[in-house]
């Protein structure tokens, strides 16, 4: 139910630009075409929510992310690094590169 | 009456306005929570100490330009409302509409206007808008025409004059927008400005403390906003929020989101403003999780007589408190936060009218309050919050003292017989009502001499939430408060019920659901001929929706 409330919302307001908060590493079937066939990578521009420097994932507030079919949501995302955590704070605007291996994702790029 | 279910009105209300409602932002978490908890992924707000590395910006005062300048009012000419961009986050950015005033070749954003009682105020006001927009001088003692509301409404690109005196006692009054339907799209977009008037008894108050605006007076305006992921205001409410109110993401103050002040170890003046769209505060100091005692010495209208002790006070959307911290009372040098502490937001409209308890069939009642209302993403109402973080600084010793008295107050008596009765409910349509009446601009329902003295009772339904009444031309004094929830009659600390907030000269009152209010009003004013003002609820959305009514004023 957690991961179909997003599509559900969506599809009954006919809207692509509904957001939902996700668990970070969790795939959303609802926004992103599942493939197996290795990684797929997108960009993204958001507003960073939280930081959680001791599970290495932040959540932002972004837009459509080009690459990956996922529309505009607020979504907490593992980094490749926790030190890429460093230099980032609340309410942060960051431009993300974001990759999909079919099942998680993963922040590989954040500026 | 007929009471629907939670359910079934929701229901009704997102067949209403299922379209608004892709604007909004779903998500399961509070994004304050979320982020100003930092490691934590509760739905509650951090404590303080947790928070203290969030706070990062500091806090915007008023300067001898830009945001929030300080300027004689009489100096002012022209305020232009303007839409522009202006960086509400670091760096970015975002639309804002703001009054923007020319003085001394100085551009000046929504000012502080200065003024004492007495002074006149003569200035032009120009659309550039691109919608209609009328100002309104909260608290002030106006003709019907400088009172500015929707029925003086100037179109894009005119222009209206205002000109009147001040002739209300020296308080921290506001300026902000009142066309009919669209005031809360215009105050949340940036539209607010402080007008604070002073006189001899803030002069004596001023130098009994060695307070100077600006840095040891410091005007605070609490709002709640939302940005888009470019960090950007947006404004676009479904039906359901539109009826709860707009509860936003991010707590500002000053306009500053996440905000820091230093400051040294002797008493502050803050002039709180309220200045959310429909949001209450429930505001302490808090050291740790020890919570500092402060005095109120003011309220809407005015310096109070004598100082109250407080450690918590509520307040509504568009009330004001004024209030001194003395910072020698915290220890060591742990930052102090304001905060809102937690409270049972009442967001009761689906409640059982006689009894108070949630209608058969729903889940919802004042037992659980937050889970049923947070709109989308927003911080539920209620939420135990820091507003903003105070560092205390080395400084040299300080030794003033808070004066026992502060000003005299003009006495407002209960008149004889059956006070007039102005209920506050909804019709289960998604429609907030007073007495039933919805707002009709040809319409005044409510009739009073002028110079007559009367007594209003303002009952709030057990099936309602709580709501910030205001009432234009004439401030008022409440006389008792009847049936108040726990968490308000356990604050009351004077005669009749009262909370330390009743003992000053209100022009906007909080009343809670199931909450009588008893206030006494004197409807005597200069003008001549007969007035029409408004009487309503300050949740913007509130008002827009049409919970506000004229009354008349007849000569």
């Amino acid at each position: 139910m957690k991961n179909v409330l997003p599509f559900v919302l969506i599809a009954a307001l006919g809207a692509g630009n509904a957001y939902a908060q996700q668990e970070p590493g969790r795939s959303n079937a609802a926004q992103v075409r599942t493939s197996t066939s290795g990684a797929r990578t997108g960009t993204g521009t958001g507003l960073i929510q939280r930081i959680d420097n001791e599970r290495g994932t932040v959540t932002i507030k972004h837009g459509p992310i080009q690459g990956l079919d996922m529309s505009a949501m607020t979504m907490s995302f593992p980094v490749k690094d926790k030190a890429m955590l460093t230099t980032l704070q609340a309410l942060q605007k960051v431009d993300f590169e974001l990759s999909f291996d079919g099942k998680d994702y993963l922040i590989t790029k954040i500026n | 009456m007929n009471h629907p279910s939670r359910r079934r009105f929701l229901a009704a209300l997102a067949g209403a306005g299922a379209a608004g409602l892709a604007g909004g932002l779903l998500r399961r978490e509070p994004a304050y929570a979320a982020s100003g908890a930092g490691e934590q992924t509760t739905s509650q707000a951090a404590p303080p100490g947790a928070a203290e590395g969030l706070f990062t910006n500091r806090l915007r005062l008023p300067g001898a330009s830009g945001l929030y300048a300080a300027v004689a009012a009489k100096h002012v000419r022209q305020i232009t409302v303007s839409a522009l961009d202006f960086q509400v986050l670091p760096g970015l950015p975002s639309p804002f509409w703001a009054y923007v005033a020319e003085v001394g070749g100085k551009r000046l954003l929504n000012p502080t206007l200065l003024a004492r009682p007495g002074d006149p105020i003569k200035l032009r006001m120009v659309n550039r808008l691109k919608q209609p927009t009328i100002i309104h001088w909260h608290g002030l003692t106006n003709d019907e025409r400088n009172d500015g509301v929707g029925m003086q409404q100037v179109a894009s690109g005119r222009q209206f004059d205002y000109a009147f005196t001040v002739r209300d006692r020296a308080a921290n009054y506001w300026y902000h927008p009142h066309p009919h339907d669209i005031a809360g799209e215009q105050a949340y977009m940036g539209l607010a400005g402080l007008l604070i008037v002073k006189d001899d008894d803030e002069e004596k108050l001023a130098r009994a403390l060695d307070l100077t605006l600006g840095v040891t007076d410091i005007p605070l305006v609490i709002q709640d906003r939302s940005f888009n992921f470019e960090g950007k205001l947006a404004y676009k409410l479904s039906r359901d929020q539109m009826f709860m109110g707009f509860l936003g993401e991010e707590i500002l103050v000053n306009l500053t989101a996440r905000p820091y002040f230093d400051a040294a170890r002797r008493i502050y003046r803050f002039r709180i403003l309220n200045g959310s769209n429909a949001r209450s505060y429930r505001l302490a100091f808090a050291q740790g999780d020890r919570l500092l005692d402060y005095h109120l010495v003011g309220t809407d209208g005015g310096l109070l007589e004598q100082p109250q002790k407080v450690r918590e006070v509520f307040i509504g959307a568009a009330q004001r408190l004024d209030v001194l911290l003395d910072l020698r009372v915290a220890s060591g040098n742990e930052p102090v936060f304001l905060k809102s502490l937690a409270f049972d937001p009442m967001h009761n409209e689906s409640v059982d009218e006689k009894t108070g308890k949630a209608a058969a069939g729903t889940a919802q009642g004042g037992a659980d309050p937050h889970a049923a209302h947070a709109a989308p993403g927003a911080i539920a109402d209620g939420t135990e919050m820091p507003l903003l973080r105070i560092n205390i600084k080395s400084s040299p010793e300080y030794k003033r003292q808070i004066p026992s008295q502060l000003s005299r107050l003009p006495k407002l008596a209960a008149t004889a017989g059956e006070p007039r009765r102005l209920t506050l409910g909804h019709d289960g349509k998604g429609n907030w009502t007073i007495n039933g009446w919805r707002f009709n601009m040809h319409e005044t329902p409510v009739t009073v001499r002028r110079g007559a003295r009367e007594t209003w009772l303002l009952q709030n339904n057990r099936a309602s939430m709580p709501h910030p009444v205001h009432i234009h031309g004439f401030q008022f004094r409440v006389l008792e408060r009847r049936d108040s929830p726990a968490q308000v009659k356990e604050l009351a600390t004077l005669p009749n019920r009262l909370l330390p907030q009743d003992s000053g000269l209100l022009d906007t009152v909080l009343v809670w659901p199931g909450e009588s209010v008893r206030i006494a009003l004197d409807f005597s004013h200069p003008f001549s001929g007969d007035q029409t003002y408004m009487f309503h609820c300050h949740n913007l959305e509130h008002e827009d929706m049409g919970m506000m009514i004229g009354y008349k004023v007849k000569a």
